[in-house]
C-alpha cells in the first residue's frame, strides 16, 4: 500500500486536471456544436465553469465536514446503514457506467486510428488490465502516475495548439454573441459534464490530510479554471480549423485536427500518432481515476480486503464497456450518463450535506 | 529459478518483433487517385497510381527501367467496391497514407453529387484531410498517365501545381479536401482548382464552380478570372499586374505585390443589401517600359495606381458579374461576411440567399499603394 499521507497543493491540482480532461477533449467539440450552434459556443465552457464550481463547494463543505472518509463512509455515517447503503450503491453504479464509457469510448479510437485489425475486446482488455495494476498500489501511487504523466500530456496540448494555430480562420469563430446570449447557455448540459472529474474529492479525501477548507476550495477553483482554459483554447482551435458546420459532422473532432497539422517530408508528417500517444495518457488517467472509486466503493461497502474484487470489478467494467454494439448506442448512452452523474454529483452531495447540518453532524476538529 | 526458465520462454516469444512486418515493396503506396465516369450509365471509374519501388531510379544511378508508377483504372459502382476490386489485377493492396492529389472530372461531378464522391475519402481514415483536389475537363486517366517533367511521379507534379499561388494571381489557391468537406457541410458553392493538358504536359487552368444547390459542377472559371476571385476572397500573398499599354500610356509596366487586404462592408438599407469591398494592394514597381517616368520625382505614381485600380476594379467585377448573372451561384463566399457582419439580416434572409445573391448590389474601392521602384532607374 501506499506511504503517502497527504497531497501538496500542487498535486491535487494535477490530480484534478487529470482526471476532469479525458474523452471530454475529444468528443465535447461535436456536442457542444451541435447544442450551441453558434459560433460563440467557448462561452458556454465558461457558464458550465462558474456553475460546476459552485456545486465543486457543496463538496468541499462536505468533506471538510467528515475529513479522510470517502463518500462511501460519509454517507453511511450520515444516512445510517441501510441508506447509506443503497446510497453505495448508486454511486458505483455510476462510476461502473462512467468508466466503461471512457474506456468503450478510448478503445473505439484507438480501434479506429491505431490498431486497426485488433479485436476491440483485446483493446478493452489491455487498457483494463494496465490500469488494475495501477489502482491496486493504491491512491498515493496514482496520484504519482498522474503527476509522472501531467508534464508530457500538456506538452501534447500545447505542442498540438502551436502547430495548428497556423490553419485557424477567425472568420470561424466570429460574430461572437450574433444570436445574442441565450444560445450559448443552452450548452452549459454538455459542458458541465465535462468537469466530471472533481467529485474525486469525495474518494481521494483519505489523502487530503488537514487541509483547510479554504485551501482546498482554492485548489478547486484553480484546477476547474485551468481546466475550463484548456477547454476553451481547444475549442477555439477546433473551431477555427474546421468550422462549425464541419465540427457537427466529424467524430473525433479532435483527433481530426490533429490529423490535419502536416509538414511534408517532415518528422510531424503523422502528427496524429503522436498526439494520440499523449492524449491516451489522459484518457487513461480518467479512467483509472473512476475505476480507483469504483473498487473503492465496493471495497468500502461490502467490507472487504479481498484483491480478488478488483477482478470482479474489472470484469463488470470489460462486460459493461462491451455493452454497447457500436459507436452510435455510445453516444446514445451518454446522454442517461449525464443524468446519472447529475444524480451522482449534484444531488448525494447536496442531500448528504443538508441533513449533514441539519442535525448538525461534523467531525472537523 | 523454475519462474525465471518461464519467464524466459515466455519472452522468447512475445519478444520477436516484427512478427507481421510488410516489405515495403508489397505495399500498394498509391499517390494518386482520379476519379472519372464509366462507360456504362451509374458507372464510376477510379485510377489508382501505385508507386513502382523497384522502377526508382536510385541515386548510384540504376538503370531506369522505365516509369516508376502504374496506373490501374477499375470501373464501379462505389469507390471502396473498385479499390477492392484492385485485387483482381494486383495482390499489392492500396494503401493510401501517402496520397498526394486527388483528380476529379468535371464529367462525374456534373453527373453525381460531389458530397456523395468524396464520402468514402473523408469517412476512411486512412484518407487526411489535407490531401489536395483538382478538377480537369480531359479524361483523368490521360492526366494521370502524362509523365511528368521535374517529379517522378505525376501525383506530385500536380500537387506541385498550385504551389506558387503567392507568386502569380492567375493561380488559384490550394484546396484541400478537408476544406471541401467544410464548404459541403457549410452548404456553401466553391471553386475547384483546375487543370488540363496542354503539349502533353499538366497546367494549372482556372477553377471548376461547384453549386451549392446540389453540389455538382456548373461551370468553369478561365485562368483570367482566378485573379478577381483571388482579390475577392482576400487571398493576396503576392503575384503581378500586368498594364499594358490600352491601359498606361507609356507602357507595359509590371508591377509585383507585395500584400494587401480586401475588408468588406455589407449595408442594408430596407430590404436590399449592399456590398462594398475594400481592396488595398500593396506593390512594388517592378519593370517599367515607359522611359519619360522619372522615379524620383513626385506624381509618377498617380497615373501608374490609377491604371492598376481600373484593372482590378474590372478583374474584380467580372467576377461578381460571372456569379451574380452567369451562374447565379455565390461561390465567393459572399454570405459569410453578411454572416458576420450583420447577423440579424442573415437570420432573417438566411433561407432566401439564392434569390437575394444576384440581385445584391455591389460597389468596389480599390486603393493601390507603390511602396517601391526598385535599385536603379534606367532614363
Amino acid at each position: 500500500m501506499s506511504d503517502l499521507k497527504q497531497l501538496s497543493g500542487l498535486q491535487l491540482i494535477v490530480v484534478f486536471i487529470s482526471a476532469m480532461i479525458g474523452v471530454g477533449i475529444i468528443i465535447m467539440p461535436r456536442s457542444l456544436a451541435d447544442a450551441v450552434d453558434a459560433p460563440d459556443l467557448w462561452l458556454s465552457i465558461i457558464w458550465g465553469f462558474l456553475l460546476i464550481g459552485l456545486f465543486s463547494m457543496i463538496i468541499v463543505q462536505l468533506v471538510s465536514r467528515y475529513p479522510g472518509q470517502t463518500f462511501f463512509e460519509i454517507s453511511t455515517i450520515i444516512t445510517g446503514k441501510y441508506i447509506g447503503f443503497l446510497l453505495n450503491v448508486c454511486y458505483i453504479l455510476y462510476t461502473l457506467i462512467v468508466s466503461a464509457y471512457i474506456l468503450r469510448v478510448t478503445s473505439g479510437i484507438i480501434k479506429n486510428h491505431l490498431l486497426d485489425t485488433t479485436p476491440l475486446s483485446v483493446v478493452i482488455g489491455g487498457f483494463l488490465i494496465v490500469s488494475t495494476y495501477l489502482i491496486t498500489n493504491g491512491a498515493g501511487d496514482i496520484v504519482r502516475f498522474f503527476q509522472l504523466y501531467f508534464p508530457v500530456m500538456m506538452f501534447m496540448f500545447i505542442a498540438l495548439c502551436l502547430l495548428s494555430l497556423k490553419d485557424v480562420d477567425i472568420n470561424n469563430l466570429r460574430p461572437v454573441f450574433g444570436e445574442g446570449i441565450m444560445p450559448t447557455f443552452q450548452g452549459i448540459k454538455i459542458t458541465f459534464f465535462s468537469f466530471l472529474g472533481f467529485e474525486f474529492l469525495l474518494i481521494f479525501s483519505k489523502v487530503l490530510g488537514k487541509r483547510s477548507p479554504n485551501k482546498l476550495r482554492a485548489g478547486m477553483w484553480i484546477s476547474l479554471g485551468l481546466t475550463a482554459i484548456i477547454y476553451i483554447v481547444f475549442h477555439a482551435l477546433s473551431l477555427g480549423i474546421l468550422g462549425l458546420e464541419e465540427l457537427k459532422q466529424i467524430t473525433f473532432p479532435t483527433v481530426e485536427m490533429a490529423k490535419s497539422i502536416e509538414f511534408q517530408g517532415f518528422f510531424f508528417e503523422r502528427f496524429e500518432i503522436l498526439f494520440l500517444v499523449g492524449w491516451l495518457i489522459t484518457a487513461f488517467t480518467s479512467f483509472s481515476a473512476y475505476y480507483y472509486a469504483m473498487w473503492t466503493g465496493v471495497r468500502q461497502t461490502f467490507r472487504t480486503k479481498s484483491k480478488l474484487f478488483v477482478w470482479m470489478v474489472a470484469a463488470f467494467i470489460f462486460g459493461a464497456a462491451l455493452y454497447p454494439t457500436g459507436m452510435t448506442e455510445v453516444f446514445q448512452y451518454s446522454r442517461l450518463i449525464n443524468y446519472a452523474s447529475a444524480i451522482a454529483i449534484i444531488l448525494f452531495p447536496a442531500l448528504l450535506l443538508l441533513i449533514s447540518l441539519i442535525r448538525r453532524q461534523s467531525y472537523a476538529k | 529459478m523454475p519462474n525465471k526458465v518461464i519467464i524466459s520462454v515466455f519472452s522468447l516469444l512475445l519478444l520477436t518483433g516484427c512478427w507481421d512486418s510488410k516489405e515495403i515493396e508489397d505495399i500498394g503506396v498509391i499517390l494518386a487517385i482520379g476519379l472519372d465516369t464509366g462507360e456504362k450509365e451509374n458507372e464510376v471509374t477510379m485510377t489508382n497510381q501505385y508507386v513502382d519501388p523497384g522502377k526508382i531510379p536510385s541515386l548510384q544511378g540504376g538503370e531506369p527501367g522505365g516509369k516508376p508508377f502504374q496506373n490501374l483504372t477499375v470501373s464501379g459502382t462505389t469507390f471502396l467496391e473498385i479499390i477492392r476490386d484492385n485485387s483482381f489485377e494486383s495482390n499489392r493492396p492500396p494503401n493510401y497514407t501517402h496520397l498526394k492529389s486527388i483528380v476529379l472530372s468535371s464529367s462525374l461531378l456534373k453527373r453525381e453529387r460531389a458530397d456523395e464522391v468524396i464520402d468514402l475519402f473523408v469517412r476512411d481514415h486512412e484518407f487526411r484531410r489535407t490531401t489536395p483536389v483538382f478538377i480537369t475537363k480531359e479524361r483523368v486517366r490521360d492526366v494521370l498517365d502524362i509523365e511528368p517533367t521535374k517529379e517522378l511521379f505525376p501525383a506530385i507534379q500536380i500537387k506541385d501545381l498550385n504551389e506558387n499561388s503567392f507568386k502569380n494571381l492567375y493561380i488559384p489557391e490550394q484546396l484541400q479536401i478537408g476544406d471541401m468537406s467544410k464548404y459541403i457541410s457549410q452548404e456553401q458553392s466553391f471553386l475547384i482548382p483546375g487543370m488540363k493538358i496542354e503539349e502533353y504536359l499538366i497546367k494549372s487552368d482556372g477553377a471548376g464552380i461547384i453549386s451549392k444547390e446540389n453540389f455538382q459542377f456548373v461551370g468553369w472559371l478561365e485562368k483570367e478570372d482566378i485573379a478577381g476571385v483571388r482579390f475577392i476572397l482576400n487571398d493576396l500573398d503576392g503575384g503581378y499586374i500586368n498594364l499594358t499599354k490600352k491601359e498606361i500610356s507609356d507602357g507595359p509596366v509590371s508591377l509585383e505585390v507585395k500584400g494587401g487586404s480586401t475588408t468588406y462592408n455589407p449595408t442594408i438599407t430596407g430590404e436590399s443589401i449592399m456590398m462594398e469591398f475594400n481592396v488595398r494592394v500593396n506593390v512594388s514597381l517592378a519593370e517599367d517600359w515607359g522611359n519619360k517616368r522619372d522615379h524620383f520625382k513626385k506624381g509618377w505614381k498617380k497615373e501608374v495606381e490609377k491604371a492598376s485600380n481600373d484593372q482590378i476594379e474590372q478583374a474584380v467585377q467580372t467576377v461578381l458579374t460571372k456569379a451574380q448573372q452567369e451562374y447565379k451561384t455565390d461561390f465567393l463566399n459572399l454570405s459569410n461576411w453578411v454572416r458576420i457582419h450583420q447577423p440579424d439580416y442573415w437570420k432573417k434572409n438566411e433561407k432566401r440567399w439564392d434569390n437575394i445573391f444576384p440581385e445584391m448590389q455591389t460597389k468596389i474601392n480599390v486603393k493601390t499603394k507603390i511602396t517601391d521602384f526598385g535599385t536603379q532607374n534606367l532614363k
